[in-house]
């Protein structure tokens, strides 16, 4: 056997050496979104689609569902009180009544926001769009929030409606459902069913109590299997109203001091969580803001939490993609939890590719500094310095494009009042004023 | 358990030679690579045989971070013994701290060139995947093999050779690695080798390998009343089986096609393989449907109802269709102080000689993607991108592509003790790794084998 060669040994050991000291030296950055949130490849807006994305109003408090914690949500109630509170749009959830009516509704069905159990039993897990709205309209939809949130209970909330859209937009333009002497709606006899009945619309009247804002209207559309094809519906239900901005937008007066979102291009927003939704909504009411909602779970119609940088950016690219104007993504913290999908650096990607941050929902005073970014700041808002200057050495680079240009919130009074905005009074003294 | 089967059997191969020893008849001989005990009457003969593997890997990784490291890849220690017309053999690795039977099986020569083997050994696909790592060209497989080749499995062989044609077939059942989850598979693997031309200058082969499968089950699900429950054909190769994995779940069968080519003329070597997988897919949708019940809710049409028959599950998840998938390489050596020899018993290279260096160059071309859906956020949907949009599924596989150039270099200091110095340049395309373009990677071993 031939001897062996210990020269060779010796530069075959020194070459393996070689590479294990190698192996040690960190040449690439760690793979995870700290590093890469300000390279990860993001397609931008396009030009006119950063036009359209300026429709929007900047800072824009939106109204969760009217209110959901001093009203009952999505009724009359809710949205008159936001109106007048001085929410800049008023949020909706859009469903459809088996008679093609738009209206306004969170849940899947009407077990939780109304007594159905009582007026059609058997029926509580049944979707809206089972029911006419003639049918609907037999349910209380206030009632139940009495129950719900007692502290804020009030008798004139038993006997809300389920609010149509049109009930939505004729709130946000100054009217409210006209009543008769026992506070009854009165009905509007003038459209009738087919068989000649009533067809569950309401008759309106300019609201006394309306204090001269406008906001805008921001609609939320569902899985498009639930309401086939709505979005041309709704597209339809929104120029005949003089509210689709993209065909001949009716004007609607303002008043100077006073919320006018509802006369600006941006009177109208749509948001989906729904993929094949937005697709619809781009094709049936291009030119109009829209939002894509961001929600986190393990599952290809949310952001992946294994993977949340390559999912985020592949919903933005999506949302570019169809023109989605802004991102709507979850904030933490109680009494929701929900999952954080408005960190700092994803906001960053949002604005990244051109589109606004409107994150939901807001309850109290700490999300609103947080996600405004204000602990960056020495707890300065920008609404108090508009030049305020980050306190505090984080090493890395904070900056404005890490934090929200708006938010869903459920205490309009709150946001309001955290962005400095004059009140017209409390809470509970606007819904007094407004006869609640 | 596998150390004490390697344990006892070691011992027994000590015993063997004690004895022999003891009559003091032994004779001891060298043959290459190690020493050989034969007793007087030539019917005994015993080795003891090992390797060692001495690895160092450094990635210039893109975006993806993979481990360089220095390992000790794999310790191997084994015994044959031989006698008359058999032979056993026992191969048990401690590479990376862990134990594994490598082989072990007993032989029986019917003739020089008429071999029955049973027990755990080499299933006889393609070139590289049933050659001995010892023997590769490059440390380890290219890709194509790391993927599609086979490796040892249990079961019953036989092979056949002569001068110009190299059989081998078996029936075999299942790995070693079985984890005892649910039913083993079986498989049966055959492979044929005609070499037209075998002469002193130039060597040229051809051959073919076939295999057909049923993967290993991985445990029951009583609930689904299905014994076969999540069979699944892994295929993985590269730098952690990052860039290049595929794991078909709910396999059922898995049949793999080899070709292979190589040229011998001297100093220079050219080497090829083509693999294709097909592995079939189903699943149980009567139980899964049995479990579920007809589902119907109300709406203003009237209602919908979901699933009401077992084709609504392929019909809204995707269908199971069959996964394909395809690699090859192409590899050019050149020896620089030895020719290239042939050894028709195992139909592949000889080790070159002592002082001789190899210069590599290979091209390998794997694709383990079968997709005919439309990607988003982690899964597939059907082509039809309003479906897709709407949550309907496509069982598309996406186990990522790469194009990789490799150089090497191997020097055969003597023949226990051999160097061997390898770059790799990968081009990868996998959506899993979405900014991962390009992954090099050089990778040096001293190997000691007796």
């Amino acid at each position: 056997m031939k001897k062996i060669n210990v020269r060779n040994l010796l530069a075959g050991a020194l070459i393996l050496s070689s590479i294990g000291f190698a192996g040690c030296e960190d040449d690439t950055p760690d793979y995870n979104p700290l590093n890469l949130y300000k390279t990860y490849p993001l397609n931008e807006l396009s030009a006119e689609a950063k036009i359209v994305r300026d429709y929007v109003k900047p800072d824009a408090v939106i109204a969760h569902r009217g209110s959901t914690f001093w009203a009952p949500e999505e009724t009359e109630a809710a949205f008159r009180w936001a109106r007048n509170m001085g929410a800049d749009y008023l949020e909706i959830d859009l469903q459809r009544t088996s008679d093609g009516v738009l209206l306004a509704l969170h849940d899947g069905n009407l077990r939780r926001t109304s007594n159905i159990e009582s007026i059609f039993p058997g029926k509580e897990d049944y979707p809206v769009s089972v029911f006419t709205l003639t049918q609907l309209r037999k349910l209380d939809a206030g009632a139940w929030f009495n129950v719900a949130v007692p502290e804020n209970a009030r008798n004139s909330f038993i006997g809300q409606k389920i609010c149509t859209l049109e009930e939505v937009l004729k709130i946000s333009e100054g009217y409210r459902i006209k009543r008769d002497v026992s506070g009854e709606p009165v009905k509007d006899m003038t459209r009738l069913t087919d068989g000649g009945e009533w067809a569950g619309f309401y008759e309106f009247e300019i609201d006394p109590q309306d204090n001269g804002n406008r906001p805008g209207v921001y609609a939320e559309t569902k899985e498009p299997y639930l309401f086939p094809k709505m979005e041309a519906d709704l597209a339809t239900f929104l120029s005949e109203e003089g509210w689709n901005v993209t065909d001949s937008p009716k004007t609607i007066p303002t008043t100077a001091g006073k919320v006018d979102v509802a006369n600006t291009m941006g009177r109208f927003i749509l948001q989906s969580f729904s993929r094949q939704s937005i697709v619809s909504l781009e094709k049936e009411l291009p030119g109009v803001p829209k939002c894509m909602l961001l929600w986190e779970d393990e599952s290809a119609s949310y952001v992946r939490p294994s993977n949340s940088i390559e999912s985020l950016a592949e919903f933005i690219n999506f949302s570019v993609e169809y023109n989605c104007h802004i991102a709507g993504p979850s904030i933490e913290g109680k009494p929701n939890k929900y999952p954080d999908l408005t960190e700092p650096w994803m906001c960053e990607m949002y604005h990244r590719a051109g589109m606004i941050v409107h994150a939901y929902s807001f309850d109290t005073e700490d999300q609103l500094r947080k996600y405004n970014g204000d602990y960056f700041y020495g707890g300065v808002s920008r609404f108090e310095d508009a030049n305020r200057s980050v306190q505090g050495n984080f090493e890395y680079d904070v900056n404005p494009n890490m934090f929200i240009d708006g938010g869903f919130t459920n205490l309009t009074d709150l946001s309001m009042k955290y962005q400095g905005r004059e009140l017209v009074g409390t809470a509970q003294e606007v819904l007094n004023s407004l006869g609640y | 358990m596998l150390r004490k089967i390697y344990i006892a059997t070691l011992a027994l191969g000590m015993v063997a030679a004690s004895a022999v020893a003891q009559e003091k008849q032994l004779t001891a001989e060298s043959k290459k690579g190690g020493i050989v005990l034969t007793s007087a009457d030539k019917d005994y003969q015993v080795s003891l045989n090992g390797r060692i593997y001495m690895d160092g890997v450094h990635y210039f990784d893109d975006k993806t971070d993979l481990s360089s490291d220095a390992s000790v890849e794999d310790i191997r220690l084994g015994t044959t013994i031989k006698w008359k017309q058999w032979s056993a053999k026992v191969n048990v690795s401690f590479g990376n701290n862990e134990v594994k039977i490598k082989d072990a099986f007993l032989r029986y020569n019917q003739a020089k060139n008429s071999i029955f083997t049973v027990g755990n050994f080499f299933e006889p696909f393609g070139i590289e995947a049933s050659a001995s790592s010892k023997n590769l060209r490059f440390i380890g497989g290219a890709n194509t093999t790391q993927a599609m080749g086979i490796g040892r499995s249990i079961g019953l062989g036989y092979t056949y050779y002569t001068d110009k044609f190299y059989g081998s077939t078996g029936l075999f059942a299942g790995s070693v690695d079985n984890h005892n989850k649910g039913d083993q598979g079986f498989s049966t693997t055959t492979k044929l080798v005609y070499t037209p031309i075998v002469n002193d200058k130039v060597l040229f082969q051809l051959g073919g390998s076939f295999t057909y499968r049923m993967p290993e089950a991985n445990g029951f699900n009583e609930s689904l009343n299905d014994d076969d429950y999540n069979r699944e054909v892994l295929l993985a190769a590269g730098p952690e089986h990052k860039f290049l994995n595929a794991d078909i779940k709910g396999a059922r069968t898995d049949m793999r096609y080899n070709f292979q080519s190589m040229v011998l003329s001297g100093p220079v070597m050219l080497q090829a393989e083509y693999t294709k997988t097909k592995v079939t897919r189903d699943d149980d949708y009567v139980s899964r449907l049995m479990k579920d019940n007809p589902y119907w809710t109300h709406t203003a049409t009237g209602g919908y109802a979901w699933p009401t028959k077992p084709e609504d599950y392929p019909g809204w998840y995707g269908e199971m269709r069959d996964i394909e998938t395809e690699a090859f390489y192409v590899t050019a050596g050149f020896l620089l102080g030895d020719n290239y020899s042939y050894n028709s018993s195992t139909a592949y290279i000889n080790r070159p000689k002592a002082g001789s260096y190899e210069f590599l160059l290979r091209y390998d071309n794997t694709d383990l993607n079968d997709i005919d859906g439309t990607y988003f956020n982690g899964s597939y949907g059907p082509a039809d991108l309003d479906a897709a949009l709407g949550g309907a599924g496509n069982m598309s596989i996406q186990g990522g592509k790469a194009e990789t150039i490799s150089a090497a270099v191997n020097y055969y200091l003597n023949d226990n003790v051999m160097f061997r110095l390898n770059y790799s340049y990968m081009d990868v395309q996998n959506q899993v790794y979405p900014l991962d373009e390009k992954v090099g990677m050089i990778k040096a071993r001293v190997q000691v084998n007796f």
